[in-house]
């Protein structure tokens, strides 16, 4: 009942196994001419980039209104203890009428 | 026996503040572990009565098979947990094994209590253990982070304390197995049990009960951030599990399926904004949370046997990942991911299968235990499923995050981890994947516990005879 080698399984995990063939056969090393080696932005070279954890997810941030989620996380104890009660009314609230 | 491990664990904190000699606390908690493998797989249902008084007047420790899983775990992370702060804590060492002794034994003693009033009293003891290791540092950080969480934590032990004189002016006794004879469903019973749950949810930081546990997570040596987001944030779910194993309601709950649902999507939300990579695995390990109390309000046997089985994968999990990142974070002394950049090998193998098993990626132990909650929850209502789905693949983006910005950044440093502090990361890698491959090894163990939880009959007439 609680294998999950089942066939379902399997078709995920040969899936999996294409996209990480598909990933490194992507990242295969290619000769190409040395003039192909450099990459060109206008004709300069291009500047090796490297993204930082502020700007991981960036546009998640500000799409899905997580910043607004991190804002009422105000650092206020005060502010943790009204969260404490409205949750416990709402418990109380669903195990006892629901 | 099994009295013996809080005595020895009790005596060894107090006596480490006199020898200051880290080997006491190590021998003792490793010595509880032993005698909780023996008693594991001794395979009976043993009951220990304390003052020469029989339940339900003399205080009852029970070992049921619940009782025993969680008490294991515990043991079990605290013992890698002390070799590995051998070398990770620097300074006030004795004061750093008492306290961990402490916190050993009233998470120990939550779990075996059969008597409602004991587990409390139990949870106090894990409570000012838990305090002075937040403050430990007593840095600006430390101190705030311990300083909400001691009025948080006293207003939930309230709650608790204030529930259990109501059940005790109701009932007359405050003994598991006698309360389950005499409990009823009715308001007053259930406005009690209310009370109960919201306390232990505190401990298990379920949303919104949760917002004391990344502060204090922040200012915690690494090596207790790795018993908060495990044993001790499991305890919380099993104060809930027993509360309503008492009430005899394993059964379908919608509070714990609604607050499970916004615990697990609210935590990965906030996981992913945050760069203090504590903050980050507590904001994971509350996500994780929001997974097994939903898994068990579902209340059906898969439903719960995902949830236990979901508690062992999290401790293996975030064991991993927060003693392997602590092993950076100790070379390193930094905590925030734009400067914890770092180059070695064996930890970035293991901390890559923490992230990838916490995603829930296949032959992976992490996939086991979500595998069995998606089918659980598609049982039930495949809406949950999908939300939980959701929440797998944001668990994969801040993964990747700690693993890209910890692993693969350009200004990477060569770092040199003591082989005392790689021995227990290397260890639950190893566990993880042998469960990930083989998941009836994971499945066999929980079995018991969520065999336990079906046959209340058993365990009162364990108890109390007849």
């Amino acid at each position: 009942m609680f294998d999950y080698w089942s066939v379902f399984s399997l078709v995920f995990i040969g899936f999996t196994v294409i996209g990480f063939l598909i990933y490194f056969m992507g990242n295969r090393k290619t000769r190409y001419e040395k003039m192909k080696l450099e990459t060109y932005t206008c004709g300069e070279p291009f500047p090796e980039v490297s993204i930082g954890p502020d700007n991981f997810y960036v546009a998640i941030k500000k799409n899905l209104g997580i910043r607004n989620l991190r804002h009422i996380h105000s650092g206020k104890l005060s502010d943790y203890l009204l969260w404490f009660l409205i949750g416990l009314a709402a418990l109380i609230f669903m195990v006892v009428m629901l | 026996m099994l009295e013996y491990t809080v005595y020895i664990l009790i005596i060894a904190a107090f006596l480490m503040l006199v020898v200051r000699r880290d080997e006491v606390a190590i021998g003792a908690i490793l010595t509880s572990f032993f005698i909780m493998i023996f008693e594991y797989f001794s395979n009976t249902m043993e009951v220990v009565t304390f003052g020469g008084r029989a339940a339900p007047f003399g205080i009852v420790w029970v070992a049921d098979g619940l009782s025993m899983f969680i008490a294991l775990l515990i043991t079990g992370i605290s013992s890698l947990v002390a070799l590995y702060s051998v070398k990770h804590i620097r300074e006030r060492k004795h004061r750093f094994y008492a306290l961990l002794c402490l916190l050993t034994a009233g998470l120990i003693g939550v779990s075996l209590t059969g008597d409602l009033f004991n587990m409390y009293v139990f949870f106090e003891i894990l409570s000012v253990a838990s305090y002075g290791l937040v403050s430990f540092f007593l840095d600006e950080h430390a101190i705030e982070g311990a300083f909400k969480y001691i009025i948080m934590g006293s207003f939930a032990s309230s709650f608790i304390l204030l529930g259990i004189a109501l059940l005790y002016s109701l009932t007359g006794t405050v003994n598991f197995a006698h309360l389950a004879m005499n409990v009823t469903q009715s308001q007053e019973m259930l406005i009690v049990l209310a009370l109960i749950m919201g306390g232990f949810a505190l401990k298990a930081a379920i949303i919104p009960f949760h917002a004391w546990k990344p502060d204090a997570i922040e200012g915690t040596p690494s090596p207790i951030g790795a018993i908060f987001t495990t044993v001790s944030a499991a305890i919380g779910i099993y104060g809930i599990i027993r509360i309503l194993f008492v009430f005899n309601m394993i059964e379908f709950n919608i509070a714990l399926v609604f607050f499970g649902v916004i615990t697990m999507i609210g935590g990965a939300l906030l996981a992913l904004v945050q760069i203090n990579v504590k903050r980050m695995l507590a904001y994971s390990s509350i996500s994780q949370m929001g997974y097994i109390t939903m898994a068990i309000g579902l209340g059906t046997t898969l439903g719960i046997t995902s949830g236990m089985y979901h508690i062992l994968n999290n401790v293996l999990i975030k064991g991993l990942l927060f003693m392997g990142i602590g092993c950076a974070m100790y070379v390193t002394r930094k905590e925030n991911l734009n400067e914890l950049s770092v180059k070695n090998t064996p930890l970035l193998i293991c901390v890559g299968i923490g992230v990838l098993s916490m995603a829930g990626i296949p032959l992976l132990n992490g996939f086991a235990s979500k595998w069995l909650i998606f089918m659980a929850t598609w049982e039930i209502n495949p809406i949950l499923t999908i939300l939980a789905l959701i929440t797998s693949a944001i668990t994969l983006a801040y993964g990747l995050k700690i693993f890209s910005s910890m692993f693969l950044g350009s200004k990477a440093i060569e770092i040199k981890v003591p082989k005392i502090m790689m021995f227990p990361v290397i260890l639950l890698t190893i566990i993880c994947i042998v469960i990930g491959i083989f998941p009836q090894v994971g499945l066999s163990f929980i079995e018991p516990a969520v065999d336990a939880l079906f046959s209340q009959s058993q365990y009162i007439s364990a108890v109390l005879g007849g």
